[in-house]
C-alpha cells in the first residue's frame, strides 16, 4: 500500500447523540482526516442515525453541541455522509427527519462501501 | 504488514485496553511491524505514570511501556483527551500553570493528526474500544 495514495477512510458512528464523548472525538477525527486530504466517508448506522435528527435542541446540556457540528461538515469538505435505508426504516425515520442531506444506501451498497475502504474507524 | 492501533478505553475499566495490548504483542510476535499506538478518549489513562498496581495484577501501563521500548513503537496520547482528564506533560503543565506533570515515558502527547497519519501510512489500523 503506497503511503502517497489518497486513502478511503470510513468513519462509522453507531452511538446516539449526546450519549458519550465518542461523538465529539469522532467528529474531530473526521475533520482531521479530511484536512489531511483523504477520501472520507461518514456512515451513520444503528443509533448513530439519531445524530442527524431534525429539531434536536441539546443547548441545555452541559456538553458541546455536536448536532451543530454535523451541519457544518459540508463546509469542511465532508460530503460523503451515508446511512442504510433499512436502518432508517428500523428507526421509523424518513429522509425529511434528517438535518442534513445524507445518501441513503441499500445493503448491497453498504457491503461495497465496506469492501472499498482502506481503513475503518469506529466511534 | 504495517500495523497501527487505536485504543479508546482505559486500562482496568474495559477489556479493550488489555485486548489491544495482547493484539500488539501478537502483531510483533508474528513478525509484523507495529509503528504506533494512538490512545484517545479514556485510553489516555494508560499514559499516567502515577498508577499503582497490586503485585498480583498485571501492570498494563508498564507492559505497554516495555513492549514499545523493545520494539520501537510510538505511544501517542491525544492531547485534547489528556488535558480534560488531567494528564499533562511538563510543557502542558507549564502552559496551563499546573503544579505537576504525570506522563509516563515513553508516552508522548500529540494531536489527532497522528491518528489520521497512522490511518494513511499503515496497512492496518485496528481500534480497541470496548
Amino acid at each position: 500500500m503506497s503511503a502517497n495514495k489518497i486513502k478511503n477512510l470510513l468513519f462509522v458512528f453507531d452511538k446516539p447523540p449526546h450519549s458519550s464523548p465518542a461523538t465529539k472525538e469522532g467528529l474531530d477525527a473526521v475533520l482531521t482526516a479530511s484536512a489531511f486530504g483523504q477520501n472520507v466517508t461518514l456512515l451513520l448506522i444503528g443509533d448513530g442515525i439519531y445524530q442527524l435528527l431534525n429539531n434536536q435542541d441539546p443547548s441545555h446540556l452541559p456538553a458541546k453541541n455536536t448536532a451543530s457540528i454535523f451541519q457544518a461538515l459540508e463546509m469542511y469538505g465532508i460530503e460523503n455522509i451515508v446511512t442504510p435505508s433499512e436502518n432508517l426504516k428500523d428507526k421509523g425515520l424518513s429522509f425529511s427527519d434528517l438535518s442534513i442531506p445524507c445518501d441513503i444506501i441499500d445493503n448491497t451498497q453498504l457491503a461495497k462501501l465496506y469492501a472499498t475502504q482502506d481503513q475503518i474507524l469506529s466511534f | 504488514m504495517k500495523f497501527a492501533l487505536h485504543i479508546t478505553c482505559a486500562p482496568y475499566s474495559k477489556q479493550g485496553n488489555l485486548s489491544g495490548l495482547n493484539f500488539a504483542k501478537a502483531v510483533v510476535k508474528k513478525g509484523h511491524t507495529l509503528t504506533r499506538v494512538f490512545f484517545s478518549s479514556d485510553g489516555v489513562h494508560t499514559g499516567s505514570q502515577l498508577t499503582v498496581i497490586p503485585q498480583d495484577e498485571i501492570d498494563i501501563p508498564a507492559v505497554w511501556t516495555e513492549l514499545a521500548t523493545t520494539h520501537n513503537i510510538e505511544l501517542i496520547l491525544c492531547i485534547s483527551a489528556c488535558l480534560k482528564r488531567g494528564l499533562l506533560d511538563q510543557d502542558e503543565a507549564t502552559r496551563y500553570e499546573k503544579q505537576a506533570s504525570n506522563i509516563r515515558q515513553p508516552f508522548i502527547i500529540s494531536g489527532l493528526g497522528q491518528l489520521a497519519e497512522a490511518a494513511i501510512t499503515n496497512d492496518r489500523l485496528v481500534t480497541f474500544g470496548v
